[in-house]
């Protein structure tokens, strides 16, 4: 599934506040269909990681390559090209509330004045991308009279209305109860298998990972169903992070987050243990 | 003591740079026409109904208490010229935007502080699109096209508002006070009247928008950053109507 070339790659990454570090000292690569899923504590660094893979936040050192440019110097305008490339769905969704949720998903096709799509093809792929998300009653809705969950749906197909090579969750299932969190996930799922979109995920719930490194969308059946693995590591495409205080504490497979003896690290697990009864 | 002085540097150094950066951006593209015209309906249109009552109160109040004053001298007929040059020159302006700050500066800051605690803005910019051009200068240009308009329209209402009191109530005739009047205002009355509100227009856009996209702190944050703006914006328009005063007068003196 992965080409050789990383199309994210961190390389000593530090983020300075002033009175605390975002990022320190991260650095890794991401490649071409990976998921990458990013555990940790509140303000570990989860959501500074992403937004600086965005070019949200410029890094006090080190370097950042979005697919093989160094974008660590680009300016505001120079970041533009580079994020329309980028999918992302923020922790509330980000959803534009002065804007009907048709016009919100095709805000980043209206946006791109470079390549600009006829306003039928805007349409279609708007219905397209909210049909995705079985939102396609919304079209003339806004965001407000939508449930948090349905917030997060409308969220995602925005994300992936441009068909980006990369998407970026930040919490994608914060404050959601399970129902609607497994939906979300499912979503997310359905998205990197259908369109073999390199996936990472920030997000405190270890089951939200869990479900990505084990199930998959069948197009043929339409249905999401369990992985069927290769080895020990399942599906070594999709590997773990685990950060504490902007740092990159792991970093492996699913079976290496469950052998790892860190209590830090040990306690994203804890839910799973538990609803197994142990 | 440096760190006590860092805040504030830091926050003004940021303000003027958002300033530079909105007025560079009007001469960019693309320029968001639409959210032009829908600003200047909710600023210039939203206002009017406020300024005209205050501007059409205090022409009255000011007709009132100057003809007490001025029939001590026994020149209470020239009530109409104290009332439009107070008016033109310096109540006008003051007032009006002193009215347009307190609606609109409050309201620049909730709802670009809104859209900031909620990740619209960070939205905005991952989506490709510049918050200063698309939020900011519309904004901008809306408040420095409508508070001079809405200012022009508060002169006349409240010197019409002085001329009720002194036909109704001082026994003026109408000819004493419009004459008397027309001819106190001179052109650097009108220019001084004028250029206030223009510069006042950006202290206000610009303060609103500048604490506006520096909310932090949920709608705890949201709620700071419109008292703030307020109260930095009220603040400002006296500061620079001293200033602006000053160079007009220092031509006399």
């Amino acid at each position: 599934m992965s080409s050789d070339a990383p199309i994210l790659e961190f390389q000593q990454v530090t983020v300075d506040f002033g009175d605390s570090l975002g990022l320190d000292n991260v650095s890794f690569q991401v490649r071409e269909g990976d998921a990458r899923i990013i555990l940790g504590a509140a303000g570990s660094g989860k959501s500074v990681l992403l937004k600086t893979a965005l070019g949200l936040l410029r890094p006090t050192s080190g370097r950042v390559r979005v697919f093989g440019e160094d974008v660590t110097d680009l300016n505001e305008s120079a970041w533009f090209p580079v994020r329309r490339k980028l999918g992302v769905l923020f922790q509330e969704g980000g959803l534009f509330d002065s804007l009907t949720i048709a016009e919100n998903v095709a805000y980043p096709l209206e946006n791109n004045r470079k390549d600009p799509l006829p306003s039928t093809d805007v349409f279609q792929r708007v219905k397209e991308a909210l049909e995705f998300v079985e939102l396609g009653h919304t079209l003339d809705k806004v965001p407000s009279e939508l449930s948090g969950g349905m917030r997060r749906r409308v969220g995602i197909a925005r994300a992936m209305v441009t068909k980006p090579r990369l998407t970026l969750y930040d919490s994608p299932t914060a404050g959601l109860d399970p129902m609607t969190s497994y939906t979300i996930v499912a979503l997310i799922t359905k998205e990197r298998c259908v369109h073999n979109t390199t996936t990472m995920i920030a997000t405190h719930r270890y089951q939200d990972g869990h479900f990505l490194a084990n199930y998959t969308y069948n197009g043929q059946t339409q249905s999401i169903e369990p992985r069927r693995h290769h080895g020990e590591d399942g599906d070594a495409s999709t590997r773990f992070w685990v950060m504490r205080e902007g740092r990159l504490v792991f970093d492996g497979t699913q079976s290496e987050l469950g052998r790892v003896d860190d209590p830090y690290v040990a306690k994203f697990m804890k839910p799973r243990m538990d609803c197994n009864g142990n | 003591m440096l760190d006590f002085l860092k805040g504030p540097v830091f926050a003004i150094q940021e303000f003027f740079l958002l300033g530079a950066k909105a007025v560079k951006n009007i001469f960019r593209r693309p320029f968001y026409w639409s959210d032009l015209f829908v600003q200047m309906d909710i600023i210039g249109v939203g206002s009017l109904p406020i300024v005209l009552l205050t501007g059409f109160f205090s022409g009255a109040v000011m007709a009132l208490q100057m003809a007490r004053a001025l029939s001590n001298y026994g020149a209470k007929e020239q009530t109409g010229v104290v009332v439009a040059i107070t008016l033109v020159r310096e109540m006008g302006p003051a007032l009006t935007s002193l009215m347009v700050a307190g609606r609109n500066a409050s309201g620049m800051a909730s709802e670009l502080g809104s859209m900031k605690v909620t990740e619209q803005i960070d939205a905005m910019r991952a989506l490709g699109t510049d918050p200063v051009q698309k939020l900011v200068v519309p904004r901008m240009l809306a408040t420095a096209i409508t508070l001079p308009l809405l200012t022009i329209i508060a002169d006349f209402v409240g010197i019409f508002g002085g001329y009720l009191v002194a036909a109704g109530i001082l026994g003026l005739t109408g000819t004493q006070y419009w004459t008397s009047a027309w001819r106190a205002i001179e052109y650097s009355d009108i220019l001084q009247g004028l250029l206030k509100p223009f510069v006042f227009a950006f202290a206000i856009s610009l303060v609103g928008c500048y604490y506006g996209l520096n909310a932090s702190g949920g709608t705890q944050g949201v709620g700071r950053a419109t008292t703030q703006a307020v109260v930095m914006a009220s603040v400002l328009i006296f500061i620079l109507t001293f200033f602006i005063t000053k160079l007009f007068v220092g031509e006399v003196y």
